[in-house]
């Protein structure tokens, strides 16, 4: 396993370190195109530069809490974690900035949408990779130090054991609480990365549209806006950097899950009639590593072919193209992998139904409701289907019914998915249990390197049309670019739709795991059952409180970008007043007025939402007990889910709907139609881009704070102390 | 520094006397000389001094400021200007945009065939009036025969000169869905877009039905079907819109800025 796992990790960074070495190597253009883009990097470096020194003053803070209370493992892991997905996240977002300006200049070399679409995917197969390979590589480093260097993954190590400073009544297994703490580390970059750049791209690309598009006329990416360096930025840094974090912490996610839910398996069944055996529990150990590495090296070939073969002028196709070939080989690869890895065990005594395929099953069945999921998605998110088509067409009674009906397609969005989650959970339980479930996870997020790849093409597409339009070059590279823009708004509607899945799936392993956790000791007792009391009142309490989270966190986030938003509108408008020189072109805007706004908005509006999600569960624990986080879990789990498929379903339909207006329908650009679209999409953007996306790692950060918590609280909370009096 | 005589024909008929170049006073005219201004503006470049306009004042009034700025603009008149100028004098007429970009369009000739019979006429034609008066009309009547009749002293309701575009007909749905990109002519007004025509078709006698009696704000350049007519009774000027394909290679930016691409 390890051979592969460093096999997959040299071979991902490699290959990353040469596109971006390739990347580099294109011409950037002319002068101004060179300048635009200089100063899209200098804005994107400096947001990320001041959003990583905030960061690290909360990072700071948690690693000595979780020095303190748990483990100077922990600690460490944590600090892993979250070294890898800033790093992730910096070199995906370096790497955009640097191939925008390469792809509008291969366009303008060139005009061939086949020869642009290979430098705009090198650039984002950069990110991609990066994810893969550093998600892999710090678990690597985690496992392998602490698991097995340190023994923590040694059986005799697998048991309940007390805090280091004897703190009474603390007690968890060690290896757990390692794990978690990695995961915690790029949870909370994660969700820095995807709160802070999604206000920052949404307050400028509103400020752009509102006052620019709107008020002055003016087309999207005019130099003349003041927004329009700020509306790039964003993109970088929310589209690129927050979803790359995003997607590694999903990953992690994943992985972890499955990790954490065997190890306390183990701890759990070791008393029973049937305990797990070292080796089983190496290998199922082992199983999702090896799964994730296999996975790693087949998005390696699948992108490597792609890059070397000539790409032909229909990008959805190619894209499409390398996505199906990465996730087949990955099925094919594990396949033999499960075959050799369990020959010869006795899967039945672990809880398999189906023999040595049993795991292996379980993430082909992740990988399958990952796809239908994604189809879903793209069936109510994109215009070549009726759901949107219906946005659009409602459009043409104004504003409100397009609105009312963008709100409809988001809520019909949201069974589709759920019933396949449903099924495949099912499934997979029957298959292989809740490890089974974990696994499924993993499998929908296997081929993750491909996915982000194939999303962070989009913004820099987007990014390359804008630079085009800044710098004026000829239609023929507008429309090169427009075409490859186009293409990734769907693909990233349907990378939604995997990370929302996998997340509903990690967070039920989780889930199993806090129950684990939570019982402590007495979860190696031969009647320990896992089970969670709906009926308790502490629970169901929990269960509606925790519904009622998602909501507060959304509608915080919202606020946050209507907030910067405003100030961005402010300027705009000030700028123009002001100075009506840059209207007719004879006054250079202040952009850099206008993305330290974003700047400063996304700043000072991402720590409400990013702490909600890490105390809320402490808050809630340390007052009502263990029970009512169990059922705060639940609920927040399963309306996070909702309301995330929610989100960015009818943000995609209502984005589209506009474009598809645009293409000419309904009286195209300028009807009434279109305007009512505009505003549709306006309302839409911050669901879609900010909410639905920071929705799947509230879930997994409120999960992994818990399970590291559980035992704290379920001994220590004032609940408990009350009800003593009264008893 | 040259003085340049411009005609705004819409959205208000004047008559304007300026240093500045066709460009700098679209630019100026449309978003910079108000704060936050944004208003599209057509106009016309007028050769020569002609008709009743106080031209002695205009060439004492216009004249650089004392820092050596070009004067902008001097208003010769706000009303009842086209009437007044000799066709022969109209040079290049100018759509600006909301934001300040202008596409001149060129002026081939008076009277030619363009304005009495366009090669895709059939049989209804859409007008929008642009001055001075401004509502959106249809009819039977091919654009110089209807601005003909517009201006004819011998129709009760007629006007001395009459500026207009013809407009692009969408009246189904079916046929908006092949990329015409009709505008605000979408819905709402489409059903009575097309009694209108029904009615002009039923009453040949009837030279033009009015379909909305503004439509100022509403009106969009990517609207416009083959140009911008002039008519004075049976004189006629006729500046051709380019076509989409010309338009993408030679106006690509203003055509982003009209909304067409």
């Amino acid at each position: 396993m390890n051979v592969w796992l460093i096999a997959a990790v040299v071979a991902a960074l490699g290959l990353a370190w040469v596109n971006f070495r390739i990347v580099c190597g294109q011409q950037p253009g002319t002068d101004k195109m060179q300048a635009i883009a200089k100063a899209i990097q200098e804005g994107a470096d400096a947001f990320l530069r001041l959003q990583y020194r905030k960061i690290a003053v909360i990072a700071v803070l948690i690693l000595l809490v979780l020095a303190v209370v748990v483990s100077w493992q922990a600690a460490v892991a944590f600090v892993i974690g979250a070294s890898m997905s800033a790093t992730a996240g910096w070199i995906g977002m370096k790497t955009a900035t640097l191939a925008n300006v390469r792809v509008a200049n291969k366009a303008r070399e060139t005009e061939s949408l086949g020869e642009t679409l290979k430098v705009a995917f090198l650039g984002g197969s950069v990110m991609g990779l990066a994810v893969g390979g550093f998600a892999l590589l710090g678990l690597g480093v985690v496992v392998y130090v602490f698991g097995h260097l340190m023994g923590q993954m040694r059986p005799e190590m697998l048991t309940v054991h007390g805090n280091w400073l004897g703190i009474p009544g603390i007690r968890d297994i060690p290896f757990t609480m390692t794990v978690s703490g990695y995961a915690l580390g790029c949870s909370i970059i994660a969700m820095f990365n995807r709160v802070g750049g999604g206000i920052y791209t949404k307050a400028a690309d509103m400020g752009a549209d509102l006052v620019g598009k709107m008020e002055a006329g003016i087309p999207e990416d005019d130099p003349r806006n003041p927004a329009t360096i700020a509306d790039n930025v964003g993109d970088n840094v929310g589209d690129v950097a927050g979803l790359g974090s995003d997607l590694l912490e999903s990953y992690v996610g994943a992985m972890i899950s499955a990790l954490v839910l065997v190890s306390c398996q183990f701890f759990s069944r070791a008393q029973s009639a049937s305990p797990m055996t070292a080796m089983q529990l190496e290998k199922l150990i082992a199983y999702p590593l090896l799964f994730g590495a296999l996975g790693l090296l087949s998005c390696v070939v699948g992108i490597t072919t792609m890059l070397v073969r000539k790409m032909s002028n229909r990008p959805h196709r190619e894209l499409n193209g390398v996505t199906m070939l990465s996730a087949v080989l990955t099925i094919v690869f594990t396949g033999i992998a499960g075959r050799v890895f369990f020959s010869g065990e006795d899967m039945a005594s672990m809880g398999f139904s189906v023999g040595w395929m049993s795991p292996w099953a379980c993430a082909v069945l992740g990988i399958l409701a990952g796809i239908v999921i994604g189809k879903i998605a793209e069936y109510y998110t994109s215009f070549d289907f009726r759901p949107t088509k219906a946005v659009a067409e409602a459009s043409r009674e104004g504003a409100a019914l397009t609105i009312t009906q963008g709100m409809a397609c988001g809520m019909n969005s949201v069974i589709g998915p759920v019933l396949v989650l449903g099924t495949t959970i099912i499934l997979a339980h029957t298959f292989g249990g809740l490890y089974g479930v974990a696994m499924a996870a993993i499998g929908m997020l296997s081929f993750v390197t491909v996915t982000v790849s194939v999303d962070t093409y989009g913004p820099i597409a987007d990014n390359a049309g804008g630079i085009s339009e800044m710098a004026q070059l000829n239609h023929h590279v507008r429309e090169i670019t427009d075409n490859l823009d186009a293409v990734g708004n769907t693909t990233a509607a349907i990378g939604k739709g995997f990370a929302i899945g996998s997340a509903a799936l990690a967070a039920l392993s989780l889930f199993a795991s806090y129950i684990y956790a939570q019982a402590g000791d007495r979860a190696a007792a031969p009647d320990f059952s896992l089970i969670l009391n709906m009926i308790n009142t502490l629970t169901l309490s929990g269960a509606v409180v925790g519904a009622g989270l998602p909501y507060l966190f959304s509608g915080i986030l919202i606020e946050a970008v209507a907030k910067a938003a405003r100030r961005m509108v402010q300027e705009v408008r000030e700028q123009f007043a002001r100075n009506p020189g840059i209207m007719t072109g004879e006054v250079l805007p202040n952009y850099r007025q206008c993305v330290e706004i974003s700047s400063a908005g996304a700043l000072r509006e991402m720590k409400i939402p990013a702490l909600i999600a890490v105390l809320s569960p402490l808050v809630f624990g340390f007052i009502f007990g263990a029970e009512f986080v169990g059922g705060l879990l639940i609920g927040t789990t399963l309306s996070a889910i909702m309301l995330a498929l929610y989100t960015a379903n009818a943000g995609g339909a209502w984005d589209n709907g506009k474009k598809y207006i645009e293409s000419g329908h309904f009286g195209g650009k300028g009807s009434e139609a279109h305007k009512a679209a505009v505003i549709g999409d306006t309302v839409g953007d911050p669901l879609k881009d900010t909410v639905g996306p920071s929705l799947d790692i509230l879930i997994k950060i409120m999960s992994v704070v818990s399970l590291i918590s559980v035992s704290i609280f379920a001994k220590y909370n004032i609940y408990d102390w009350l009800t003593s009096f009264m008893r | 520094m040259q003085t340049n005589l411009y005609l705004t024909v819409f959205p208000m008929e004047a008559l304007i006397a300026s240093q500045l170049s066709p460009e700098a006073f679209a630019a100026y005219m449309s978003v910079g000389a108000r704060k936050g201004s944004a208003e599209a503006l057509i106009f016309i470049c007028i050769n020569k001094e002609n008709g009743p306009f106080c031209w002695e004042e205009a060439r004492q009034k216009c004249v650089p400021h004392a820092d050596g700025r070009p004067k902008r603009s001097f208003y010769l008149s706000i009303h009842r200007v086209l009437e007044n100028l000799d066709l022969e004098t109209m040079g290049d007429l100018y759509l600006v945009t909301r934001d300040g970009r202008c596409l001149a369009l060129q002026r081939p000739g008076i009277g030619g065939g363009e304005c009495q019979m366009p090669e895709d006429w059939d049989g209804i034609g859409l007008y929008k009036e642009l001055c001075p008066v401004h509502p959106l009309v249809v009819s039977c009547r091919p654009p110089g025969d209807f601005g003909a009749y517009m201006t004819s002293p011998d129709n009760r309701v007629s006007v001395p000169s009459l500026l207009f575009a013809d407009l692009r007909i969408v009246t189904t749905p079916e046929q908006s869905q092949v990329g015409s990109r009709v505008g605000t002519l979408f819905d709402r007004r489409m059903e009575h877009l097309k009694s209108c025509i029904e009615e002009v078709q039923q009453r040949r006698d009837k030279g033009a039905k009015i379909v909305d009696r503004s439509y100022a704000s509403r009106f969009s350049y990517g609207l416009i079907k083959n140009g911008v007519y002039l008519c004075r009774g049976q004189q006629c000027l006729f500046w051709p819109m380019p076509s989409r394909d010309i338009l993408k290679e030679t106006a690509y930016d203003w055509g982003r800025s009209a909304e067409i691409f």
